[in-house]
């Protein structure tokens, strides 16, 4: 059994007796992979730290009632995903408490930009700058799709808006990365 | 050219945020269980809202004096001018009384009471009347003896006397209606009267004080929701800014049963290619929640009230149960006609109920409903109201966007005192 395994095993054992000390772990634990999500949806660190821990505070609410079925590996996955989850719509709640609806684009002039490839090995902080230069609603479409795995259907009830604007949205998200992708290289 | 080595941009970016973690930055954890234990030591949302209300609600009296001041002074000049008359009634009918005065001077009382009875016109018709009879009685009884010329004469000097020295008139006639010795049947009646209605008025009074004002109640109320009945229960106050209007308040924990079915997407469902899925079909959620109403009720009359305001609403526990429809592909054995066994295969639809581990709602307070209810109200051992109250609560704001039917009405049933 290596370190990790020993994790979630105490964390399995501890979310059955209810011990609020294993919070502490949690925490420690999944606090940069959560920081890793509500930075790309929100561009102010702080906010986005905020963010962090409205969530770790409802899943500390409510994770002793989390249901799994002691294998180990699954509960990796799943309870990863269950706080990836609820940190993606506590930034939603946060971007849409900020301002008074998530609908608002600045309009930039179409690009078509089909393929690009990737020259050298991509750093997240490079890629979260080009990230910011989206529009809120674009970049939140890419997010949501393209690395939380989220279909349009979901994301047109998640976002209230038509399922047809969640895939201009995200066409055009592309298309803009790409391009700022290539602008970014030639300046290098 | 593609080159297959090389990874496209999107794929990349998505690959390299798929697990992406930051480094964790010491002293976070502290940070967060200092203001965990902060936010823990200071009351809740809820409580600080009640407490809002409660301060509002005790200030108001203060804040609005001259209110009261008014309502006051409305009821006393009746009081005052029914004791004047009273304290000021022996000494007139002594001045006046028909023994030690020639009768001409009697005939000239008499017509300019009637007069003034006629210009004034008194508050109460009862005594109105009463005067209105006993000084038409005199006047017959002097015309007897007195000539009409004289009369007629006499009059005119008297149309000039003031309003006050008329009052005192009217007050010395209507006693000695009431107090000569040839007291009839009639006026008895009429004491009586007038001493009933002396009660109801001090009560009214009564009712109208500062003490008054204030009303508490408890209440129970069934409430109905789409497809489940639920019940709910708290405590009611009132605050009378006027004769019509009011602000009420209270608190009531509440337990919600709602659901809603999800009418499934025809279109999207065909284009499934594969046999197995999971489709979310209904939602049913059990919320136990707090409900504080603020609301300014209109007093259409003694027995009736229209009442609208918005309700604050906090989520204390909340459970959700999700209703999937599980399509799967299954195998199937069969025997054909000769008895041989053979598979085939089929899917199989079947619906399953999961307990959901998300509670959106949950620890979250949101300016709720907007509460439109009518009331009617009867009191009972004089202090007490019994009042039937059908009620809407429509969810406004965060509320009404949840995928949950939360538009209820029902019936409060409150005793107030």
């Amino acid at each position: 059994m290596d370190k990790k395994d020993i994790l979630f095993q105490e964390i399995i054992t501890a979310l059955g007796n209810r011990d609020e000390r294993i919070q502490e772990r949690i925490y420690i634990h999944y606090w940069g992979y959560l920081m890793g999500i509500s930075t790309r949806y929100i561009k102010d660190r702080n906010a986005a730290k905020e963010v962090v821990n409205d969530s770790f505070m409802k899943a500390f609410k409510t994770m002793y009632d989390f249901r799994h079925d002691h294998n180990l590996t699954d509960f990796q996955k799943t309870f990863k995903a269950w706080l990836a989850k609820i940190t993606v719509r506590t930034s939603l709640d946060k971007i849409r408490a900020n301002k008074t609806a998530l609908s608002y684009i600045e309009e930039y002039d179409d690009v078509t930009v089909g393929y690009v490839e990737v020259e050298e090995k991509l750093f997240a902080e490079d890629i979260m700058k080009l990230l910011y230069e989206l529009p809120d609603l674009h970049r939140t479409v890419f997010n949501l799709y393209e690395i939380e795995g989220f279909s349009h259907d979901e994301i047109a009830t998640m976002l209230n808006i038509p399922v047809s604007s969640s895939r201009t949205y995200l066409t055009r998200a592309k298309h803009k990365l790409r391009e700022l992708y290539k602008n970014s290289i030639n300046i290098n | 050219m593609k080159d297959p080595a090389k990874k496209e941009l999107i794929e990349g970016i998505s690959e390299l945020f798929e697990n992406y973690e930051e480094a964790y930055v010491p002293g976070e954890w502290e940070a967060f269980s200092q203001k965990k234990r902060k936010d823990r030591k200071l009351f809740p949302v809820w409580m600080k809202v009640a407490a809002v209300l409660l301060l509002m609600a005790s200030v108001l009296p203060f804040l609005l004096p001259d209110t009261a001041e008014k309502e006051t002074l409305v009821i006393k000049p009746a009081k005052v001018s029914d004791n004047k008359s009273a304290i000021k009634a022996p000494t007139a009918t002594d001045v006046l009384s028909p023994a030690s005065k020639n009768p001409e001077a009697l005939v000239h009382k008499s017509q300019k009471s009637i007069k003034i009875i006629t210009d004034i016109k008194p508050k109460s018709v009862n005594e109105t009347g009463k005067v209105n009879i006993v000084t038409e009685q005199k006047e017959n009884e002097v015309y007897a003896v007195v000539p009409p010329a004289s009369k007629n004469e006499i009059g005119p000097s008297y149309k000039e006397d003031t309003s006050r020295r008329n009052t005192v008139a009217i007050a010395s006639n209507d006693i000695r209606g009431t107090n000569s010795d040839d007291r009839s049947k009639k006026s008895t009646l009429d004491f009586l009267k007038s001493e009933s209605k002396n009660a109801q008025s001090a009560t009214s009074a009564k009712k109208t004080s500062k003490n008054d004002q204030w009303d508490f109640g408890v209440e129970i109320m069934p409430t109905i929701m789409k497809s489940n009945l639920n019940v709910g229960a708290g405590l009611t106050t009132a605050y009378k800014l006027s004769e019509k209007f009011s602000i009420s308040s209270g608190v009531s924990i509440l337990q919600m049963e709602s659901g809603k079915n999800l009418v499934p997407d025809i279109g999207a469902s065909a284009d499934v290619s594969t046999l197995s899925s999971k489709e979310l079909r209904a939602v049913n959620a059990n919320i136990s929640a707090i409900d504080i109403p603020l609301g300014l009720v209109y007093n259409v009359n003694k027995n009736f009230y229209a009442s609208a305001g918005v309700s604050y609403f906090n989520v204390l526990s909340e459970k959700r149960n999700n209703t999937y429809n599980r399509t799967a592909e299954v195998v199937r054995t069969a025997f054909n006609q000769d008895g041989a066994a053979y598979n085939f295969q089929a899917v199989e639809s079947k619906l399953e109920e999961e307990a959901s581990p998300e509670t959106p709602l949950k620890g979250n307070s949101y300016l709720g409903f907007f509460n439109f209810s009518i009331g009617r109200q009867q009191a009972i051992f004089n202090r007490y109201n019994v009042v039937i109250e059908p009620f809407v609560k429509i969810p406004i704001g965060k509320l009404s966007a949840q995928d949950l039917q939360l538009t209820n009405s029902g019936v409060k049933f409150k005793l107030s005192f």
